[in-house]
């Protein structure tokens, strides 16, 4: 009984359980080196999720099957990742594949949810593997091209608890595979589809429960699928249809109508209409998540009733929708989703009228809003035709915005000075990522010819550093990242641009995850919409080629700007004001623009961001602006 | 309607019963005797304790009442700590552990959460023979588990 107090709070399992799942991941590391109790809890969280990078079966991991027969009954989520070169590498060695499958499945006997990447000519018969061993599987998740629906049967009937399953090109028989081997499936996402509407609706005649329906990139789909779903499915929380161009927006006010449940809406680059997000904004209070990229018919109408009225929204993109006015910011009282954490709201436009002047009136009413959405942790307010003033209208108002991680004004429609980006940057004390284009800089006057627009040829390797610098953020919710033997490595090493591409890839979806620090933890085990969401982006960037031509041309183009942040943040508000002082004067000194290289110029930002920008004459993309 | 609660060094406190209720132990308790004023004894928290989790309740009373599904997801997890809370939770260590057991006891989510959020940001930075000492932990490794740990780490660490 008299023990010291810490004694006793440490030696009450959950207790010390809720500690440790407070720590970081280097702090995870030295924690369980403690002691064997403290080891038992760090285990747990280390290695609830193990990631092999790509190309998962092109690894040697003998050293790591020891390991994973002590530790393997942890693993909770598994993700293999897969390069895109070998995505569409034709020749494929399907005993490889399988062989390092089996090895890695037979020691995760508890696996609840499997991303798995494969080549695009791999065969379906692959999952007999998972069938054997991932008997415990909730969520499936995979590129799997061509699917045998037999295969499809064997494995839901060998994962009785499966109730998710995510992938590519199903065809309405492997729809009818699923629906008569698990009717107790309540999750399914596909892209692009080869199913017809009235498959569609058979499938649907079997999920009087189904939870998520996400359908992207289907070309025929009509509003007869909808009507079809709509007499079925009546407890939807995820819906999503993005880009799915032969959809009318009837079919959607069927499905809405019928969705009240609603936690999560993408309908993105489709012809929905403002009657129908007003019906969401009328229904549809627990709303969490509305993306609507690139949707003409919507205006400012719907888009304000949603603002006033889902306390709920955490996640709003309403970029390059043309209807879509300034007028959304022009309410006296706030917005009420005050959980907002995710804002793109590019693209949008002014109006041009002489009752509501811009300036003075229209601007500060949008600085005014966004500042009062104090838990933002990404904003993206790039792609305007009309000037932002940033920094002397919006400065004064965006610093209440302390959490936000990343910040995105590339396309602004005037350029700004390099002293003033680094100027806006200093505003946010959690920023991590900070992006806009070389042409979105006048260099300061001395070196390069001024007004040329050129290109950032550094950001590839920047985006690479930025990769490893954020490893850790990674891992820190608590997942092993394969951290590969040298020799292992050495295999991959070959065409250099390969490896540029994959690497920037790989780190925006890392950095995506990582915007919020433990997203990717959480979706890899819990949050199904958000994993949703998260591939959903990759789709769209994936399909921005045939959508809008400004699109394309912003993300090549895109100079990035890149956390070389070698520390985790400081978790401490104490610590965190601390740094903010130090920070502001490394920002106030920030003429320490480091112009070794010429047209380079660097800066660090008080919450320890690097950001720098290279003009250089050759290699004029053309940037097409806008008008 | 005021609620008198006893503290295990038998000193009475009056407070209001929503702020008593942010107890979910108190709150069951209230629900199963009903209208009553007699005092409810606490034998496991002192004065002292107590004083300070009323503090934090007072201060918390019209909070939301978390939605257990909402607190669970990680992704909400994060060690910011909001600012009152830090300062509430500027304490010695000892009264520090005290308040969690108390939290525990009195099974209060919320402050059981900045507690163990205070204590992950003791222990971040420090080596485990700091860790060891900073809260009377023996280590119970062997040499070779030790090394068998660190090795196994290695799989975690940066690339």
């Amino acid at each position: 009984m008299n023990k010291p107090p810490s004694q006793q709070v440490l030696s009450i399992p959950e207790v010390l359980g809720l500690i440790i799942n407070r720590l970081d991941a280097p702090t995870l590391l030295t924690a369980s080196l403690v002691c064997s109790a403290w080891h038992v809890h760090t285990s747990q969280v280390l290695w609830r999720q193990l990631i092999i990078p790509k190309d998962w079966f092109a690894h040697d991991l003998t050293p790591l099957w020891p390991v994973l027969d002590r530790r393997g009954h942890l693993i909770r989520a598994l993700s293999l990742d897969l390069s895109t070169s070998s995505r569409m590498n034709p020749d494929v060695d399907m005993e490889l594949i399988t062989a390092q499958l089996d090895n890695i499945l037979s020691r995760t006997p508890y696996l609840e949810r499997l991303i798995m990447h494969l080549p695009r000519e791999a065969k379906s018969s692959i999952v007999a593997t998972i069938a054997k061993h991932s008997v415990h599987l909730k969520q499936f998740e995979t590129d799997i091209f061509d699917w045998n629906p037999e295969d499809m049967s064997a494995l839901l009937r060998a994962c009785p608890e499966l109730r998710q399953i995510s992938g590519h090109d199903f065809t309405g028989k492997v729809l009818e595979a699923i629906a008569t081997s698990q009717p107790r499936l309540n999750r399914i996402a596909c892209t692009h589809p080869r199913f017809d509407d009235d498959e569609l609706v058979a499938f649907a005649k079997h999920y009087p429960d189904l939870l998520q329906l996400s359908v992207s990139l289907h070309q025929f789909l009509t509003e007869k699928a909808l009507v079809g779903v709509a007499t079925h499915c009546l407890k939807l929380e995820i819906i999503n249809f993005h880009f799915c161009l032969g959809l009318a927006s009837t079919g959607f006010r069927t499905i809405l109508q019928v969705s009240s449940n609603l936690r999560f809406l993408d309908l993105g680059l489709t012809e929905v209409r403002d009657s129908e997000i007003q019906l969401v904004a009328a229904q549809c209070p627990e709303l969490k998540s509305l993306r609507l990229p690139f949707c003409s018919y919507i205006t400012q109408e719907s888009i304000s009733a949603i603002v006033r009225s889902c306390r709920r929204l955490e996640y709003l993109d309403i970029s390059w929708c043309d209807q879509v006015r300034l007028f959304i910011f022009n309410d006296d009282a706030p917005w009420v989703c005050q959980d907002l954490r995710h804002l793109d709201i590019s693209g949008i436009h002014a109006n041009y009228s002489p009752e509501v002047p811009l300036s003075s009136t229209l601007l500060p009413a949008m600085y005014r809003q966004i500042s009062s959405l104090v838990k933002l942790e990404y904003l993206k307010l790039s792609g305007h035709g009309f000037s932002l003033r940033l920094l002397e209208v919006g400065g004064p108002f965006l610093s209440s915005l302390t959490r936000l991680e990343k910040l995105d004004i590339s396309k602004i429609r005037y350029p700004m000075e390099w002293e003033d980006i680094v100027e806006l940057g200093n505003l946010f004390p959690s920023l991590k990522e900070f992006q806009f284009r070389s042409c979105d800089v006048i260099p300061p006057p001395t070196t390069t010819r001024p007004g040329e627009q050129s290109d950032v040829s550094e950001a590839l390797p920047n985006v690479i550093s930025n990769f490893n610098s954020q490893a850790p953020d990674h891992i820190r919710q608590g997942s092993i990242v394969l951290t590969l033997p040298s020799t292992a490595r050495t295999g991959t090493g070959g065409a250099a641009d390969e490896i540029r591409t994959e690497m920037s890839e790989g780190a925006v979806k890392i950095l995506k995850a990582s915007g919020r620090g433990r997203a990717r933890s959480s979706t890899l085990l819990q949050d199904a919409a958000e994993e949703d969401a998260a591939k959903e982006d990759r789709q769209r960037s994936s399909s921005q080629g045939h959508s809008k031509r400004r699109r394309t041309q912003t993300s090549p183009s895109s100079s990035t700007c890149k956390s070389q942040l070698s520390s985790l943040p400081m978790p401490t508000s104490i610590t965190r004001s601390y740094e903010t002082v130090s920070g502001t004067q490394s920002g106030t000194t920030h003429g320490v623009m480091d112009t070794s290289e010429e047209g380079v110029y660097k800066a660090t930002l008080r919450s320890g961001l690097e950001i720098s920008v290279r003009v250089w004459g050759e290699d004029e993309t053309s940037q097409g602006g806008d008008g | 309607m005021p609620v008198i609660l006893v503290s295990s060094d038998a000193q009475e406190f009056k407070v209001d019963k929503e702020v008593a209720e942010r107890s979910i132990l108190i709150k069951n308790m209230l629900e199963d005797v009903g209208e009553s004023d007699s005092p409810i004894p606490l034998p496991n928290v002192t004065a002292a304790v107590l004083t300070k989790v009323i503090e934090y309740c007072e201060h918390h009373r019209n909070d939301p009442v978390q939605v257990p599904d909402e607190t669970d997801d990680p992704r909400k997890r994060s060690n910011d700590i909001e600012e009152w809370d830090m300062k509430f939770m500027q304490v010695d260590q000892e009264m520090l552990f005290e308040i969690i057991l108390a939290a525990n006891y009195l099974d209060i989510k919320p402050l059981l959460d900045v507690g163990c959020k205070t204590v992950a940001n003791i222990i971040k930075g420090k080596t485990p023979e700091e860790i060891r000492k900073a809260f009377n932990i023996v280590n119970d490794f062997t040499p070779e588990e030790e090394a068998q740990i660190k090795k196994e780490n290695e799989w975690a660490e940066d690339r």
